[in-house]
């Protein structure tokens, strides 16, 4: 393989992306496209877990419950304070972050377990916040009506985000942006120090690191990614329920990117599209999705820790990259 | 040219460690002169390490202070103390087994710049135009530390002696004033010894200080300009290391100490 | 008072149960250094057993209970070899997914095999026992009963017998341990077989008290931490004072606040515990 000729990773990728875009014209049926939106939702989640999880190395099971608060900041303020979606959305992404810097500071100072078990903990209190502040939340009840992305008038033309098509778009648009986020801390200096403080926290502090403010920074961006979800999640779907924010919601997260690829960026769409497309398959066996869950991530992390795209890569390299071996 | 005055760089005074009723550093001073190779030695169990960790923020002091460059700085956290200038390396090497020996040093330069989230995204031209910068200074560290062959290895790849100097090499990324280093010289053979020699001479040469924990005589002797003795977390003699060497109490804390000549 | 009675009543109950389910996790930590997710839903699989065992063969409660112990042993025996082996020597990290994978597979199963509504299991001692002014169920007194039993086992066998005493051994000094040439592989073994048993214990006794469904185990295993924490990972004693503790915690702040609040409570001691007094208040030694 010349310079110059295009890498295999290269070439997927615009595959893939262009398959992104074309979903809406391909879809035969409304459910088609809203599977496949739903799936959009789902990544951005995983690439917020995968951030501090993929790349810091901290298991966080507050996710589900970061994603819930974004969407609820989003849907209290459209709902009860009439705010506009294009305001709302940067206003629920600051507010989880700071919810995320409330949970992570006091946690990132723990190790290993006790890391994962105080942000369950903390996934539960939001729950249970969301569900007690009634007037706000609409308690167990939740919220309806949510309304969508609406219009923005231009100067020329307006945007209009009512139709499915136009918020898969929207959404994809997002996603697009997220994943370049994740691109660049990947390939910047912070995102070597993540890589060093996942191998030796101790060794990159006594080279000066300041390994909290690295790994609270990181938990930062991964709580405003997963409350910019929680928005668009609202957004389009239009109803909420505390269910919205349990920690179910972080563990599928947890199988789905596990079984896509922890700590890469195409693990976090090749997950959700396996297991949202398996499950639908045994639709009628909707019982059985949690099982499966549980057995695939089971399953993955003995034999496939680096998930699907770990295991396409490994099989390439097999198949492809025999050079040099004398047999 | 090096000016090596007689300017203090580090100053450990009255220093008490003790874990519960365990007693590790029995009030011990001493000081360190800028430029100068100061050797510590004593019995296993004398506190070296304890020291080493108390200097770099690993532990904190039961009493006492320590003064870095003419700043207190006792009590301070290990990742402020190297970037104020007192690096180390750990007895069992330590480096970053999963990386190349490029990213290495890398996460030595990295420290001193800005390494943010937000410079990730938002400051992207400039943190490039940095990169040539940076990678100079860590190609200038791996060409001193002599291993411009490998620095496309991963540091796993590397023989034993490699990675010792690696883990020197990423103690020097940081542009240190102090170094502190723990038994480097530890599991290798004759040669590989004399090489590390010659490259921790070059790096006294360079101007910066070096505080050496070592078990092995011979090289403290040639090496070290002067020696402090400690034993039980107590400083028993201090001095050139002829001088140590005579020492009454020095040699009785080394009876039946056996170590490499 | 007698109000107040009857709440350190409940609140007894609910610590005997955390206090076994936090036994399990427990020990399970200071031995393989695994935080078991799954030990909840266990604890709710013992229950379920309970129940499929008495409602298909309509089995005497005893039989049933004892059948329950060695099943549950058999369900650890196979986790422990099938799904935490393989990665013992992996980053610690990949054994806490192993754990949540297996709450989920373990809740899952349940679901499909049962569904997710309420089932109940008979009493088997349906007195009620009149004491000052407190009403006790006798299932109630006899989980009371049967928790101190297993405890006092539990106790005897990890103080007295050779394999309970490796067993602590190597809670307290796990390189020393294997220096002596304890068998780890064993021991991991051990310690996840009555990890588990004890979750069985634990559903099989809660089973006729109260409802049995699919999600009885999450409150539990979060409490079981909570306590776990509070005594210090990896210390039996102070895991059991921890169930109480936060049994009491959890009674009390429902009733004078609300059930939301006393959610909020117990993880509120758990997280300032883990900020402050990270050995736990009894220091541990994880």
């Amino acid at each position: 393989m010349t310079r110059a000729s295009v890498s295999p990773k290269f070439l997927f990728s615009i595959v893939g992306m262009v398959f992104l875009i074309i979903v809406p014209e391909i879809a035969t049926t409304g459910f088609f496209l809203h599977m496949a939106t739903v799936i959009l939702l789902w990544t951005i989640l995983c690439l917020s877990l995968n951030v501090i999880f993929g790349y810091g190395g901290q298991l966080s099971l507050a996710h589900g419950g970061l994603f819930g608060v974004g969407a609820y900041v989003y849907g209290v303020l459209a709902t009860k304070l009439g705010i506009h979606f294009w305001l709302a959305f940067p206003a629920a992404g600051i507010v989880t972050g700071i919810v995320g810097l409330l949970i992570g500071i006091p946690s990132l100072r723990l190790k290993g377990p006790y890391f994962v078990i105080v942000t369950l903990g903390f996934n539960i209190i939001l729950v249970a916040i969301i569900r007690n502040l009634t007037s706000l939340t609409g308690g167990v009840n939740g919220l309806v009506g949510i309304p969508g992305p609406g219009i923005i008038p231009g100067p020329f033309f307006a945007l209009d985000f009512n139709s499915k098509t136009s918020q898969y778009y929207l959404i994809l648009f997002f996603l697009l942006v997220f994943w370049l986020v994740m691109y660049f801390i990947r390939d910047s200096r912070i995102g070597k120090c993540l890589a060093a403080i996942k191998e030796d926290e101790d060794l990159c502090q006594s080279v000066g690191i300041n390994t909290m403010w690295v790994k609270v920074q990181t938990f930062l961006l991964s709580s405003i990614l997963a409350g910019l979800g929680g928005v668009l999640y609202a957004s389009y779907i239009g109803v909420l329920a505390p269910d919205d924010a349990s920690f179910h919601v972080g563990f599928d997260a947890l199988v789905y990117l596990t079984v896509g690829g922890i700590g890469s960026v195409v693990g976090t769409i090749l997950g959700p599209v396996v297991m949202i497309l398996i499950s639908e398959f045994l639709q009628a066996f909707v019982e059985i999705r949690l099982f499966i869950n549980g057995l695939a991530l089971v399953i993955l992390i003995i034999f496939m820790p680096q998930g699907l795209r770990g295991g396409v890569a490994y099989l390439w390299k097999r198949l492809f990259q025999t050079r040099g071996n004398a047999t | 040219m090096v000016l090596r005055g007689k300017d203090v760089l580090l100053t450990v005074r009255n220093l008490v460690k003790e874990f519960g009723g365990l007693r590790a550093i029995n009030n011990l001073s001493f000081e360190v002169n800028k430029g100068e190779i100061l050797g510590i030695i004593g019995p296993n169990g004398a506190g070296k390490s304890t020291l080493f960790n108390l200097l770099t923020g690993v532990l904190s002091p039961t009493r006492g202070e320590i003064i870095f460059d003419e700043k207190f700085v006792t009590g301070l956290s290990t990742h402020v103390l190297a970037q104020r200038g007192i690096a180390r390396t750990f007895q069992t090497t330590r480096i970053f087994m999963d990386q190349t020996v490029l990213n290495n040093v890398m996460i030595g330069v990295v420290p001193k710049t800005k390494h943010s989230v937000w410079n990730a995204i938002m400051n992207r031209r400039k943190m490039k135009r940095e990169e040539d910068g940076l990678l100079k200074r860590c190609e200038g560290v791996i060409r001193f530390i002599e291993l411009e062959e490998k620095a496309g290895r991963f540091a796993g790849e590397l023989g034993q002696e490699e990675q010792k100097r690696l883990a020197i090499g990423i103690a020097m990324a940081t542009e240190p004033k102090l170094l502190l280093l723990d038994e480097p010289t530890g599991g290798i053979n004759i040669e590989e010894i004399n090489h590390l020699m010659g490259i921790i001479r070059k790096i006294w040469s360079n101007g910066i200080t070096i505080c050496l924990i070592e078990h092995k005589m011979k090289m403290v002797m040639e090496l070290c300009e002067r020696i402090v003795v400690l034993n039980y977390g107590t400083k028993i003699a201090e001095g050139a290391p002829q001088e140590v060497r005579l020492n009454e109490a020095a040699i009785k804390a080394y009876l039946g100490e056996e170590y490499a000549a | 008072m007698a109000e107040l009675l009857q709440q350190v009543l409940n609140a007894l109950v609910l610590g005997c149960i955390y206090c076994l389910v936090a036994s399990g996790l427990t020990l399970v930590y200071g031995i393989m250094h695994v935080p078991n997710f799954a030990q909840g839903n266990l604890y709710m699989a013992g229950a379920y057993v309970v129940f499929l065992l008495e409602s298909l063969f309509g089995i005497n409660y005893w039989f049933v209970f004892l059948a329950t112990l060695l099943i549950m042993g058999a369900v650890g025996w196979a986790i422990e070899r099938v799904c935490f082996r393989p990665v013992r020597n992996a980053p610690h990290v990949n054994s806490f997914v192993v754990a949540l994978g297996v709450l989920m597979a373990i809740e899952g199963l349940i679901v499909i095999f049962f569904g997710a509504d309420y089932k109940e299991v008979e009493a088997p001692w349906k007195r009620i026992v009149d004491c000052g002014g407190v009403t006790i169920g006798g299932q109630r007194l006899l989980l009371i009963l049967g928790t101190l039993l297993t405890m006092a086992i539990l106790q005897y066998f990890i103080k007295r017998t050779k394999k309970g005493m490796s067993l602590d051994a190597m809670s307290q000094n796990r390189e020393l341990a294997l220096v002596v040439g304890i068998n780890v592989n064993q021991m991991s073994l051990l310690a996840f077989m009555i990890s588990t048993g004890l979750a069985g214990v634990a559903g099989a006794l809660m089973a006729p008290v109260s409802f049995v469904y699919p999600a009885m185990g999450m409150t539990p295993l979060l409490v079981a931490f909570a306590a776990v924490i509070f005594g210090g990972m990896g210390n039996l004693s102070g895991a059991v004072l921890g169930s109480f503790v936060m049994a009491g915690a959890q009674v009390f702040s429902t009733q004078y606040l609300s059930s939301v609040f006393s959610d909020i409570a117990i993880f509120g001691i758990m997280i300032a515990i883990l900020l402050f007094r990270p050995k736990g208040i009894l220091g541990g030694r994880g």
